[in-house]
């Protein structure tokens, strides 16, 4: 049984027994991983605390060399960057489990990904440190570059469709099912057609060339309707994250019965 | 291959946690092979739990009765809620023998990616307790020092905030009795995150 040394950064950890974690991570060389680190969930062992979601570390594994859905047998995990800074608020939070949803369903086992890891790990990066008002566009900077990674880039240089120009008299026009703009005939007959703001275009087509751009509420809003479309369309169903993108599930502000300090 | 009444005890002890195909068939041969009253008494012990154990309307922990042994104690300081993952979790807590307040039990911590939402959990009622107990002056959050069981405070903090009562969260970081040779990474960087102050507090003279 070789053993391999590899970065990866932990997409999913599921309890598997008493005492063992199987994780899922992504790697350059070895796309998503599957690893069993036995006695992981014992107080002593050699994970202890750092297999879990978002860290970025050094994998020591075991192969084997039977079945391809084998799990690998971890042997060390050494954290890189644990992104603790991600765990202090909810927008992070939802943030970064986002990314990972969307690497989970794009990456393939022994499928080597190196621009989705580095896609991934600059976006945690910047979910875990940046200003809270760079948060949105860190996170679909990363979204762009994993989509990229899988050839799903939206197209944004003419129609999807045809080679005329996608600026026409009805303005800019975007479907996720055609996967980019569309010129005034092709957006005609497809449902999925939908205007975007000049803003908006801006926007995406700056972050898709890895530019940093600050957001406005509006064209965060828009531009975040229009990737849930386009990965909806391309996955077939939504990710579970996408609802916990918006605001904050709105607290009630309901007083307590009686004011604090007031009841003798 | 066994028959039915074998394939079925196997089913059974398949769905419990952490039980694979190989234990599941271990532990139906352990009780074919032993004796009746062994295997009865089991079954007996099953059906006992699932007539008289429920959760406590308040706190929502393990008990025979509700409100629980600690709900309906006198003696337990009414100004502190401690906020944990599961029943599990409050047994652990009352052996420390250091805590003399109540509980709140969630059960369960939130997993997005598994699916575990915030609303799967006792969080609603939790804060509904908070505002209608006006005794209640702080709420300790002891979920797990994990990913989920940080997520989990964060939601509990998004919930409780607005009624205005004092949050805390337990200390982590270096076990008493280890040293920092033997300490691993992550938690030495834990406990470096959540380093304290060290002068000495002078009393007003
Ligand atoms: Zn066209
Ligand atoms: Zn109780």
């Amino acid at each position: 049984m070789p053993i391999l040394k590899t970065e990866a950064i932990v997409l999913r950890v599921i309890d598997y027994s008493e005492t063992s974690l199987v994780a899922w991570s992504l790697t350059r060389e070895h796309g998503r991983l599957h690893v069993i680190a036995k006695g992981a969930r014992r107080p002593r062992s050699p994970f202890e605390g750092a297999l879990e979601p978002l860290v970025r570390g050094e994998l020591v594994f075991y192969r084997k060399k039977k079945a391809s859905d084998a799990l690998e047998i971890a042997k060390e995990f050494d954290p890189i960057d644990r992104h603790s800074g991600l765990r202090s608020d909810l927008a992070r939070v939802h943030r970064g489990l986002y990314l990972a949803e969307l690497a989970l369903e794009l990456s393939e086992r022994e499928d080597p990904a190196p621009e989705a890891f580095d896609a991934l790990a600059r976006g945690l990066h910047d979910l875990a440190s940046g200003p809270t008002s760079a948060l949105d566009a860190a996170l679909v900077a990363a979204e762009l570059g994993l989509l990229a990674a899988a050839g799903l880039s939206p197209l944004l240089e003419g129609c999807a469709r045809c080679t005329a120009g996608a600026a026409n008299v009805s303005g800019v026009v975007f479907s996720a099912a055609a996967g980019g703009l569309l010129c005034d005939r092709h957006a005609q007959g497809d449902p999925a057609a939908r205007p975007v703001s000049a803003g908006t275009l801006k926007s995406l087509a700056a972050l898709q060339q890895g530019t940093a751009v600050a957001l406005r509420d509006g064209v965060q809003r828009d531009l975040r309707a229009l990737l849930d479309a386009f990965v909806r369309h391309h996955l077939g169903k939504s990710l579970r994250l996408s609802r916990y993108l918006g605001a904050q599930r709105p607290v009630r502000h309901r007083p307590r019965r009686s004011p604090r300090g007031a009841h003798a | 291959m066994y028959g039915e009444a074998v394939e079925r005890l196997i089913r059974e002890f398949k769905r419990l946690p952490g039980i694979g195909q190989r234990t599941a068939e271990r532990l139906t041969f352990h009780i074919v092979q032993g004796s009746e009253r062994e295997g009865l008494a089991l079954a007996d012990a099953i059906r006992a739990v699932k007539e008289k154990a429920r959760p406590c309307a308040e706190c929502f922990t393990v008990s025979e009765r509700s409100p629980c042994e600690i709900c309906s104690d006198p003696r337990r300081d009414p100004r502190v809620l401690c906020v944990v993952e599961r029943p599990t979790d409050v047994l652990a807590m009352e052996k420390s023998g250091g805590y003399k307040g109540r509980y709140h039990v969630l059960l369960g911590a939130v997993n997005l990616l598994e699916g575990v939402e915030p609303h799967d959990l006792t969080i609603d009622a939790l804060a509904e307790r908070v505002r209608q107990d006006d005794r209640i002056e702080e709420v300790i959050l002891a979920t797990n020092p994990t990913f989920d069981g940080d997520a989990t405070a964060l939601h509990l903090r998004a919930a409780l905030e607005p009624l205005g009562v004092r949050m805390t969260r337990l200390a982590r970081g270096l076990p008493a009795g280890g040293s920092l040779e033997f300490a691993s990474k992550a938690i030495l960087a834990e406990a470096l995150e959540g380093r304290r102050d060290y002068q000495e507090r002078r009393r007003p003279s």
